[in-house]
């Protein structure tokens, strides 16, 4: 193999790796601390890459073989091993500290909610109870049902399934959670920026998985009781939003 | 090159079928790993051109459901733990200095009933509702009765069982022969590496399968016989089962990895012309990953938000200190050796420096916020394939290149051997490296298709057109292997200047392995002999570990 193939072959590995894992921007509070974090181990990660893949090549590159000559027959070096065992373990531990702080603010859940929504997941579509207000969302087969929420309230959800296990997943909240039949999940997101953020279902759960589909809207206070308003008015059951 | 000295042997397909020794039961195993991985790997590229643009339906939502299930049951249990079955079969007696496994039957069954698992898994595409489509993980309440009423899903729960009972089986067979079919002078710490990490992986197989045996047998009475383990309704837990499947599973993650690096810590040495560096480091993390690996399930259940995160994510992170021990001795085996570049070494760097980003990945999905956002979305797909190719596909291709012509006598062909290396980088990284980018973005894993309007079109498309490299640049391989099987053998007993037993013997080796064996007193007999042999014409010091004082010496190699 020539010099310039192997190169090649290391630049398009980088500009790859480089290029790749960016997130979403992230639209709830809770998102911003995984993004964050995220920053951190992908900074990391880039940093080991790439003193492994200089490693490496340097070691390619400058100890071909040219000759019969046998090389020293190092058979280790107890100092050097000693490097690079306890400077990974201080990496992860600081990695977990990291995430043990951020778990703090993902994991938490309000103590005065500014809505409660019950999230039920079934073959193949979702129901939002909003279960303080008498509004429930039930997705009809080949829609895409739509949680209404207001911006800057903390949202408090409880999930679970009727049949099989899915996965409530909002990829710009950068969170996902299953949802189980028999047990009952519970989570908050506060979202901080107005929009509709997709929605999926993250776990296998047969033939209509990809189907799946849901989204969350993020609207101002008063936008939002004008919205429960409406749901109010147009039925005690109201159906799939378009 | 050494003549044959036993007597002709019978090549006949009766003699394949009825063989007990250990070198042709590794090459069964190897030929129908490999076989597997074909298979599979055509279904991963028709998954693939489903995937390509967005609303397609080049294949059905149901038949995709099966195909990608069927995928991943054959790599994982049937190419990926099997090809170390098969490379460990060939080896272990050679590599300790033996005549056969300890209990040669015992092992013609494990290979009979992986066989036979595998073909009773495929068989579900012949039935009229099709074959298992509930993922390669099984979970439940999905695979049960209520939701996969098919036969099809019957048939994976036998075949499975099948080839966990082989592992079982083979995995006593591994650890009695280390044990206690070792020549005369081979310490435990005398082992080769792919020795040792053959037994610390029998002893994990030993942990992890019985559970998910108990797991399969569980499910079976659920669906036939009207138990209710899994059943939330009648009183059962669904997520029993991903506690008993991933107490197998994420063990199983590490079986398949360590045979592979075996492999990088046998071809790495021989193509440095050094000696592996820090050989007890080198044995002891894999120990300690072995260990880490049985406390670790509960990382693929983040999302469930039933199990302790921090634990689980503590010790996750952990493994990766053992794992980078490996990837720096391994490159600082290559530093300051004298580097030949053959195809098993291309391999073996590959992986160096692919399998390191995986690494690097499952650092990242071993924190449970960041797990929140890639679990079950492409991220972990890219992750998952990523320490699985990036290692124990490109451990296994360093290996056939490796030991194909201690097998057959012949050698792979070199030339086609470098298209196939470099169309495998080149395909790899586009398939997978897009792929982490669809999931950074939230795109689900196990989805039939998408829409236009996620904008994951393109990215989809280029990891396809990998997909599509990855298929054309393994046919310079199948070309390969058929061109070699029709040269004449010309492999010498040694032809890599290598370390190990094996190497002191005929390519092929006879039906007995060996007809006398060299003195063992280093973990490099082989090395030690040439060394010796060569010493006596350069008049050096002729001691077994000479090597050692030898610094920079002139130690030509015997050819």
């Amino acid at each position: 193999v020539t010099r310039p193939t192997r190169r090649f072959g290391a630049l398009l590995g980088l500009v790859a790796l480089t290029s790749a894992g960016c997130l979403p921007t992230p639209a709830t509070d809770e998102g911003r601390a995984t993004a964050d974090l995220y920053r951190v181990f992908f900074a990391g990660g880039v940093i080991v890459a790439g003193i492994v893949w200089v490693l490496a090549t340097v070691a390619m590159l400058r100890f071909r073989r040219r000759d019969d000559r046998l090389p020293d027959q190092v058979h280790g070096n107890q100092r050097l091993e000693l490097v690079w065992t306890a400077v990974p373990l201080l990496t992860v531990l600081v990695l977990f500290a990291l995430t043990y702080v951020t778990l703090q603010t993902v994991d938490a859940t309000s103590p005065q909610p500014g809505v409660r929504i019950h999230v039920t997941a079934f073959r193949w579509q979702w129901q939002f109870d909003y279960t303080d207000d008498g509004v429930s969302i039930v997705g009809l087969p080949g829609t895409q049902p739509e949680m209404v929420v207001p911006v800057g309230e903390p949202i408090h959800i409880t999930l679970d399934a009727a049949d099989v296990i899915h996965a409530f997943s909002v990829p710009q909240f950068l969170f996902k959670r299953d949802a189980i039949p028999g047990h009952t999940n519970t989570f908050d997101f506060l979202v901080n920026t107005p929009g509709t953020y997709p929605g999926y279902c993250a776990e296998f759960c047969g033939v209509q998985h990809a189907q799946m589909l849901f989204n969350v809207r993020g609207v101002s206070p008063a936008d939002y009781d004008q919205w429960l308003a409406t749901q109010r008015a147009a039925s005690p059951s109201a159906a799939a939003s378009p | 090159m050494t003549a044959h000295a036993a007597a002709p042997e019978r090549t006949d397909f009766v003699s394949w079928v009825s063989t007990t020794d250990h070198k042709r039961i590794g090459i069964l195993y190897v030929a129908t790993a490999m076989a597997f991985f074909l298979v599979a790997g055509l279904m991963a590229e028709a998954i693939r051109i489903q995937l390509a643009r967005p609303d397609q339906s080049v294949v059905s939502a149901s038949l995709y459901d099966q195909l990608f299930t069927i995928h991943g049951t054959l790599m994982l249990l049937f190419f990926a733990t099997p090809i170390g079955s098969g490379f460990a079969n060939y080896l272990i007696p050679l590599q300790v200095g033996t005549a056969d496994m300890a209990f040669p039957r015992l092992n013609m069954l494990s290979y009979w009933l992986f066989l036979f698992g595998g073909i009773i898994v495929l068989l579900g595409f012949f039935t009229a509702s099709g074959a298992a489509a509930t993922g390669w993980t099984a979970y439940t309440p999905l695979a049960t009765d209520l939701y996969s009423a098919r036969p099809g899903m019957d048939l994976w729960i036998v075949g499975v069982a099948l080839v966990g009972i082989s592992s079982l089986m083979a995995a006593v067979n591994f650890i009695v022969t280390i044990y206690a079919r070792r020549a005369p002078g081979m310490t435990m710490l005398r082992l080769p590496l792919f020795t040792w990490a053959i037994l610390i992986t029998s002893t994990l197989i030993l942990f992890a399968f019985p559970p998910l045996t108990a797991a399969l047998a569980m499910l079976l009475i659920d669906r036939q016989f009207g138990g209710s383990f899994f059943n939330a309704a009648a009183g059962g837990d669904p997520i029993l089962w991903q506690h008993l499947f991933w107490f197998f599973g994420h063990p199983e993650v590490y079986i398949v990895i360590l045979p592979a690096f075996g492999i990088m810590s046998e071809v790495v040495p021989v193509f440095s012309r050094k000696p592996l560096f820090g050989y007890r480091a080198m044995v002891l993390s894999m120990v300690a990953i072995a260990a880490l690996s049985m406390a670790v399930w509960a990382h693929h259940m983040f999302t469930t938000g039933l199990v302790s995160l921090p634990f689980f994510s503590a010790l996750s992170l952990l493994i990766a200190v053992p794992t980078g021990i490996k990837i720096f001795n391994w490159i600082a085996t290559m530093w300051g050796g004298a580097l030949r570049f053959t195809v098993a070494m291309l391999w073996a760097i590959g992986l160096i420096y692919v399998f390191t980003i995986g690494g690097i990945t499952g650092v990242m999905v071993a924190s449970p916020p960041i797990d929140f956002q890639a679990q079950d979305s492409y991220f972990v797909v890219a992750h998952l394939h990523n320490v699985l190719i990036g290692g124990t596909v490109f451990a296994a291709f360093a290996g056939i290149y490796f030991w194909f012509p201690k097998m057959t006598g012949r050698f792979l062909s070199e030339r086609l051997g470098r298209i196939h290396f470099w169309a495998w980088i080149l395909g790899f990284t586009l398939t997978f490296v897009p792929q982490y980018q669809l999931g950074a973005e939230g795109m689900p894993r196990r989805v039939v298709t998408y829409s236009a309007s996620t904008g994951w079109d393109t990215l989809n498309l280029i990891s396809t057109v990998g997909a599509v490299i990855l298929f054309l640049g393994t046919i310079p391989f199948l070309v390969a292997f058929v061109l070699a099987m029709r040269a004449p053998r010309t492999a010498t007993d040694d032809p890599w200047e290598a370390n190990s037993l094996e190497w002191a013997t005929t390519s092929p080796p006879p039906h007995h392995n060996f007809g006398h064996l060299p003195p063992i007193r280093s973990e490099r007999p082989v090395f030690d002999a040439r060394l010796a042999a060569a010493g006596d014409t350069d008049g050096k010091d002729k001691g077994t570990r000479a090597a050692e004082g030898l610094a920079g010496a002139q130690g030509r190699a015997a050819p």
